[in-house]
């Protein structure tokens, strides 16, 4: 089992997330119970690293900042807090996140935690975290460096010497290093006696650490194993390829805008450095036979039970379905509902099992939903029998047993109470096939309908009266339009008569009137209104001779009305010639 | 003279007494109709045939009576004529699931491979879902909508001294646009309906010949229930075609017309 990979990740798109959270803001947060937990960046420092320490707290809201008591090995300082809104499902949930500084100051096993919370509608716990502080690097503070270690689920941080078979752990490789990295790659040792643990994928994370030399960048990398055989086992080194930057010497020219453009690794010098880790030994260890409980099969892991059922209260006949969660450090890949006898009172139906695995703050936690739909045979009040679960606790090196308490429903009579019930589930339902065809016919007469004749005539009444009545209409409409425009037309030209006939004697206003009738006439041969009229549209819109006339008169008009030009009697005679031109025209 | 009032007085007496029994025998195309139904039900596919046709035979030119008598024809046996009858039911309800589904269950027992020729051309391919009533009808209704709009604007923009907004001359316009097509699609429908109209071979074996009469060479070979294209007909005959091109003649008694208004073909004493 072989796997190389890229180290660093893409950044993520800012505006899409700018976006989930605008959108969860207008969104209704609902009502959750609060609760909080710590995260750290790193469980292992030196003296004198300084580390992120966040308290998550989720769906509540804390009086004031909280205070987080630590062992006297670290220091912590309050840095700020933020708050964001994360969406599932259309369920929004707020999150405020506080954030410490975890000096380390002497070397030794320490802790932080656990912080009471105190809300203003109650109060929430944040578990305690213990971490290991040791001695300052020896060597150079500031050297890159590559780790591996083994995490087991348990609140230690010592590397385990034994494992259990079958327990679920979390390998580790650190790459810490103060230097720019520009690309690395790393390349996965077999992991020979260990499966990777099938319900979670492996995980990466980064994060830095403040000392006196300037910040430590260190990146995680997290692969979930299953311990799948006894004995002694080894998993050899890790290696990790680094490419780091070359220090140019330094010369006289002044830094420039392209610096930040070559300099950013594409065209920069480089040396490539290869990096190995240190192999793990450790002794896998079978599972005791002694205490054996006798359902037990093979869960190993410290979980938590929580049962519930959907209704207190059931119809016989219908069904309620019993959720059951577990959520521990262990691997529950394969986990099954322990089976019901049918003489229980009820016959159970079980969901296919929702089970998922994740790597947080570098230990496996695996949660399992199973969900069995329940149909109660017999009336009255009933109680389901008591479900149990064993596994093997690798923190006691003991079996564990719990049964979940027993649940009351009471059944009332249902309509399926007087019919024997048959099962629909199982083999039953597996034997059903398609329905086999025997043979094929043409459909049945048509027969309870009267005929009537659906004949198509061109000249059919009905469209046709659809058609020509509002046709009519608008051809009335039109005819009417046409002869009001007409009317129109004919006042318009007696009026234009009268006004030709009665011109003042002289002057402007003799010149205002003669330009009036002139334009009048021209629109009406033309079409539009007298104000629209230019010498360019006479010259266009009339017809050849009469056009360019008509433009060239209209400009002496102008220029004679307007320009200061005297009026002279040949200009009025041809005007009205041409004005009583277009009126014939326009007749 | 007396002994002629007799003669006359009995003569009208007859008459009138003839006319009554006719009356009594001559059914209403709805008691024809279900009659024929009851003869069906019963197994009597020929009374029932009978019934139907004379049905159609009365002018009712009914798309659920041409579906029956498929139906009848083809308990009878007769593919070609089951065919024709729902083709023409479906020229009449187009939409009809039923119909459908049995000229699909017909098509699987015709021995030639051809795709059914039809007179919707794939240019007015919004004509198949629609009989020519309801194409008629529709079209005819948009544009006298279109007609009614316009005139109510240019009435509104008179008595308002103002131009209708753009947005309902618009509509008018899309309206009127749509109306005329549909009623033009409709036309050009009806005209290859009545002119070239699809037709089922109604005999086992037919063989298509290059021309009229005995001289003709024959081309190929139809089986009963090829729905094919008619495109002329000429003294007894019609020239039919293939949806591959290959075109001939064939004696015009041995197809039927899928055009619903057309008196419904006898079973030929050759099948």
């Amino acid at each position: 089992m072989r796997e190389s990979g890229r180290l660093f990740r893409n950044a993520g798109q800012p505006g899409l997330s700018l976006l989930l959270v605008l959108l969860c803001l207008v969104m209704p947060a609902w009502a959750q119970a609060a609760s909080a937990h710590l995260e750290l960046d790193s469980r292992q420092l030196r003296v004198g690293q300084t580390a992120t320490l966040r308290l998550v707290l989720t769906d509540g809201t804390a009086r004031d900042v909280p205070h987080v008591p630590a062992s006297e090995q670290l220091r912590i300082s309050y840095q700020g807090q933020s708050q964001s809104y994360v969406s599932v499902n259309f369920r929004t949930t707020r999150m405020v996140t506080y954030q410490y500084a975890v000096t380390a100051l002497q070397p030794g096993p320490a802790w932080v935690g656990p912080v009471e919370v105190e809300l203003k509608d109650g109060r929430a716990r944040a578990a305690i975290l213990a971490l290991s502080v040791e001695e300052r690097d020896a060597v150079d503070p500031g050297a890159a460096q590559l780790q591996a270690s083994l995490r087991t689920g348990v609140e230690q941080v010592q590397q385990p010497q034994e494992v259990w078979q079958g327990q679920t752990v979390v390998y580790e490789l650190r790459f810490s290093h103060r230097d720019r990295v520009y690309d690395a790659r790393w390349t996965q040792p077999d992991f020979e006696g260990f499966a990777t643990e099938p319900t979670a994928e492996q995980t990466q994370r980064e994060y830095r650490l403040q000392d006196a030399g300037g910040s430590v960048q260190v990146h995680e990398i997290h692969v979930p194993l299953v311990v799948t055989s006894v004995g002694k086992r080894e998993i050899p080194p890790a290696v990790l390829t680094a490419q780091f930057p070359v220090q140019r010497q330094r010369s006289r020219r002044r830094r420039s805008a392209f610096d930040d453009i070559w300099g950013n690794g594409l065209l920069q010098d480089t040396r490539s450095e290869v990096l190995s880790s240190d192999a793990i030994g450790l002794r896998a260890r079978p599972l005791p036979q002694q205490g054996r409980p006798s359902g037990f099969d093979g869960l190993v892991g410290s979980f938590r039970v929580t049962a519930g059922l959907s209704e207190r209260q059931v119809a016989l006949g219908d069904s309620v379905t019993l959720t059951v969660r577990l959520e521990g450090n262990g691997s529950l890949a394969g986990l099954r509902l322990p089976p019901m006898a049918e003489q229980d009172g009820f016959r159970a139906y079980d969901d296919e099992p929702d089970i998922s695995g994740q790597v947080k703050d570098g230990r496996f936690l695996g949660l399992a939903t199973l969900k069995r739909a329940l149909v109660p045979t017999q009336e009255g009040q009933q109680t389901l029998p008591p479900l149990r679960f064993c596994w093997f606790d690798p923190a006691t090196g003991s079996y564990v047993e719990q049964a979940l308490p027993a649940m009351a429903l009471h059944v009332l009579p249902g309509e399926s109470a007087q019919a024997p019930m048959e099962s629909f589930g199982g083999q039953e339902h597996a034997a059903q096939a398609d329905v086999e065809a025997l043979g094929e016919d043409i459909l049945p007469i048509h027969a309870s309908i009267s005929p009537r004749d659906q004949r198509f005539h061109l000249s059919a009444p009905l469209p046709l009266i659809l058609l020509l009545l509002p046709g009519l209409a608008l051809a009335l409409q039109l005819v009417a339009d046409l002869r009001l425009r007409g009317r129109t037309r004919a006042r318009r030209l007696r009026a234009l008569r009268g006004q030709l006939a009665s011109l003042p004697p002289q002057g402007e206003a003799r010149l205002a009137a003669m330009e009036g009738a002139f334009r009048e006439a021209a629109a009406l041969v033309i079409g539009g209104s007298a104000a629209g009229i230019t010498p360019e549209r006479l010259q266009r819109e009339l017809p050849g001779a009469q056009g360019e006339e008509a433009a060239a008169l209209y400009g002496r008009l102008v220029s004679a009305r307007y320009g200061g030009a005297s009026p002279d009697a040949e200009l009025e005679e041809a005007l009205l010639s041409l004005c009583n031109k277009l009126l014939g025209r326009a007749r | 003279m007396k002994r002629m009032l007799i003669i006359l007085l009995a003569l009208s007496l007859s008459a009138a007494v003839g006319a009554a029994e006719e009356t009594s025998q001559a059914l209403s195309p709805e008691a024809l109709y279900h009659q024929a139904g009851a003869a069906y039900r019963s197994g009597d596919y020929a009374a029932a045939e009978q019934g139907w046709r004379a049905v159609l035979g009365a002018g009712v030119e009914d798309g659920h009576c041409l579906y029956n008598l498929g139906n009848a024809t083809y308990r009878q046996g007769w593919l070609g004529g089951a065919i024709l009858a729902w083709r023409r039911a479906q020229v009449l309800l187009p939409r009809d699931p039923d119909v459908a589904a049995n000229l699909d269950h017909a098509r699987v027992e015709v021995r030639d491979r051809l795709e059914p020729a039809s007179h919707v051309g794939p240019l007015v391919f919004w004509q198949r879902p629609l009989s020519l009533r309801e194409s008629a009808l529709l079209g005819a209704a948009c544009l006298g909508l279109a007609f009614g709009l316009l005139a109510l604007l240019r009435w509104r923009g008179r008595s308002r001294r103002r131009s209708a907004p753009g947005s309902l001359r618009g509509i008018a316009l899309g309206l009127a646009v749509l109306g005329a097509l549909l009623l033009l699609s409709t036309g050009l429908t009806y005209r290859t309906l009545r002119t070239q109209p699809a037709v089922v071979v109604l005999q086992p074996k037919l063989t298509v010949r290059s021309a009229v009469g005995v001289d003709g060479v024959e081309l190929f070979a139809l089986h009963e229930g090829a729905e094919l294209r008619a495109l002329e007909e000429d003294a007894g005959h019609v020239l039919v075609i293939l949806p591959d091109g290959r075109r001939g003649w064939v004696p015009a008694a041995a197809v039927g017309m899928v055009r619903p208004g057309d008196a419904f073909p006898q079973r030929g004493p050759a099948q």
